[in-house]
């Protein structure tokens, strides 16, 4: 048990360190906030100072806690302070909320919690229940190999998953706050029953198995906190995604039905004026009907790509368009989509949307071009969506879910990018 | 500097493209030299090659898309862009790969957006060789004919496509990765770099390239890779 100033101030900075680097393989691709270096710097300097005032504060009143060291009253409070400063640290960096520094600062401890246990009871097979001091070099090294190994585990079996998907959760504040209180709970159990074992005359294979458990245990936390929190927020989007889709199907068919009865009402118009100019009377100037006919016409705006479920989101589209000021171009071939019709149609509308939601950002009006086009490359669907935008325009990973969550099913992948106050968005399907 | 042609029946219209190019040049310190063609029979027959060519579809005698045609046969590669009030056949301009196609009458706003895309392409195609030293002597490798190079042992193999033979430098992936434009080629895993301009297929696995080359990602790399991909095959980079 450490019990001279420098020993406990080493104790207390490297549980902050330790539980930082598990919380931020947690918060890596979260958005970092402006300034984040400094402001982090600052509030992890402040964090160390505030382990050397504590260990001051321990080593100074040694009787107020427990005469022979850290007492599980003591230690608790410190584990406390830790998860504290490890939160505030993590969400002065990201951009992200009080619960969700708090989700990763509880899964950091969590690592941790099994990374102590691994390493207490490799302790007990090598040295018996007499234990050594934490600061020998040879304990500090096997202390940061399992923690180190204890942290790529969990980050090849879990956070590597969650990370691709992005580190969506569900803001479940009760269910985060009460595996906050657990992990808590289990360092000061796990700190009065080493006490306890210690003390009392326990063998070492009562130890081992006191371990064993205590190690199962902090997993089965683990995976039952990100069980009913990120398998949910998955469950939740596939949810959204499913809605969103039987949405664009209906979307789909009652747009198809509609551009077609504007077509044949536009046939029909058009060759009435055709009977008017050859059969109506001579009063009528053909010039004039002629003018009428192409102005008709313009309404007759299908796309003919050769895939209904893209030329009727094309005309859509296209009409919205030009009701709202804006140039929508585009070359498509339609036989590059291979998907099936209202995956299509609902890709392609959700690529459009995001370029004309960039665009509405826009207050030249004069800028509202966007540019579209579809085609295949070797064995490879490529659509690609260019506008322009206010200077490095940022894409939230929601306004893309839509287009992922389908192309994903194909195989295929998108990205986006900005070139000044270009913005270009790429989708890739495989065919 | 690069050559444009302007294959535009209207004078107005002609005007009002090159002064767009015009006005681009000086606003993005690029200098163009327009060539202007009434018709799409003067722009053939007057044997120039030029760096870009705004084509109009509806023109006097061949339409510009019969004429782009004709031209994919023995130019398969300068980019091309459509002026036209004509939607609906810009809308095959993938048949002779119409890199894009500007509406009439042509906006400079909106030029300006559909140049970035026309820029890029034209910066693609300044870079078409890499001097790699081998034991002393530089070899000059066309970038258009690399399919892939990969590290084999302390060396790095080029392979190139259309049977020529390989080119082994002794030199690591790293360094052979300085040396080859960024914006073209893609780190597929730890031991090759593919030219995204042979990949002809590109699944959640695998980059399939020109010569039949299958190369698996590397977990790491998947990603970034197939987002890169994705960004060259669409023209963004």
């Amino acid at each position: 048990m450490p019990e001279a100033l420098p020993q406990i101030a080493i104790y207390a900075l490297n549980g902050y360190v330790t539980a930082l680097v598990g919380a931020w393989l947690f918060a890596w691709l979260t958005p970092t906030r402006p300034h984040s270096v400094v402001k982090t710097a600052a509030v992890v300097a402040i964090s160390a100072i505030g382990c050397f005032v504590v260990a001051v504060i321990y080593w100074s009143f040694p009787d107020a806690f427990n005469a022979t060291g850290f007492s599980p009253l003591s230690t608790g409070l410190l584990f406390a302070l830790t998860f504290l400063a490890v939160t505030i640290t993590v969400r002065v960096r990201h951009e992200m909320s009080y619960w969700m520094a708090i989700f990763c600062t509880t899964m950091s401890f969590s690592m941790w919690n099994i990374s102590i246990g691994v390493d207490a009871l490799l302790s007990t097979y090598l040295h018996g229940i007499e234990g050594v001091s934490f600061l020998q070099p040879a304990v500090l090294a096997r202390d940061a190999a399992c923690t180190a190994l204890v942290y790529c585990i969990a980050y090849r079996l879990m956070i590597r998953r969650m990370r691709s998907n992005g580190l969506r959760i569900v803001e479940d504040h009760r269910t985060i706050a009460f595996s906050a209180v657990v992990v808590l709970a289990a360092i000061e159990f796990n700190i009065l029953a080493r006490s306890l074992a210690y003390a009392g005359d326990n063998t070492s294979q009562v130890l081992v198995f006191f371990w064993v458990v205590y190690i199962v245990v902090c997993m089965y936390s683990i995976y039952a906190e990100y069980q009913m929190l990120f398998k949910k927020a998955l469950e939740t989007d596939v949810n959204t995604l499913s809605g969103m889709l039987a949405k664009s199907a209906q979307q789909y068919e009652t747009s198809r039905q509609t551009i077609n009865a504007i077509n044949r009402r536009v046939h029909d118009i058009r060759h009435q004026i055709w009977r008017l100019g050859t059969e109506g009377d001579d009063s009528l100037d053909r010039n004039v009907l002629k003018s009428i006919s192409d102005e008709v016409n313009i309404f007759n705006a299908q796309a003919h790509t050769g895939n209904e479920a893209l030329d009727t989101i094309l005309t859509e589209k296209s009409l919205l368009a030009s009701t709202i000021g804006v140039t929508l171009t585009y070359i498509a071939d339609g036989s590059a989509l291979t998907m099936e019709p209202v995956d299509t149609y609902s890709v392609v509308e959700a690529v459009i949307n995001l370029g004309m939601s960039t665009i509405e950002r826009i207050g030249d009006k004069e800028r509202h071009t966007i540019s579209l086009d579809i085609r295949q490359r070797g064995s490879i669907s490529s659509i690609h969506l260019e506008c322009d935008s206010p200077e490095d325009t940022a894409i939230a990973a929601s306004d893309t879910s839509t287009v992922l969550g389908i192309v994903e099913k194909y195989g295929g992948t998108l990205a986006f990018r900005n070139e000044g106050d270009i913005l270009c968005f790429d989708v890739i399907i495989p065919t | 500097m690069y050559r444009v042609a302007i294959v535009e029946d209207s004078r107005a219209e002609g005007a009002n493209l090159a002064s767009c190019l015009k006005r681009y040049g000086i606003e993005k310190n690029e200098e163009f030299h327009v060539l202007w063609y009434q018709s799409s029979e003067k722009f053939m027959s007057s044997g120039e090659k030029p760096d870009l060519i705004f084509m109009d579809i509806e023109l006097p005698g061949a339409s510009g898309m019969d004429a782009a045609a004709l031209l994919r046969t023995y130019d398969p590669d300068t980019p091309l862009v459509f002026v036209t009030n004509l939607a609906q056949y810009a809308l095959r301009g993938y048949e002779v790969d119409a890199l894009d196609f500007v509406v009439k009458p042509v906006a400079y706003t909106s030029f300006r957006t559909h140049m970035a895309k026309v820029m890029r392409a034209l910066r693609h195609r300044a870079v078409t060789v890499i001097a790699i030293s081998i034991r002393g002597e530089t070899s000059l490798i066309q970038l258009g004919e690399l399919s892939y190079a990969e590290v084999i042992g302390h060396s790095v193999t080029y392979h190139l496509a259309g049977g020529r033979p390989s080119v082994i430098v002794r030199s690591t992936l790293r360094e052979a990765s300085e040396e080859l434009p960024q914006d073209q080629f893609v780190r597929v895993n730890n031991s090759s770099i593919a030219n995204m301009a042979h990949v002809i297929g590109a699944d959640s696995e695998k980059v399939t390239l020109r010569d039949g080359t299958e190369l698996y990602f590397s977990r790491s790399r998947r990603l970034s890779a197939r987002k890169a991909i994705a960004s060259y095959l669409g023209g963004s980079i």
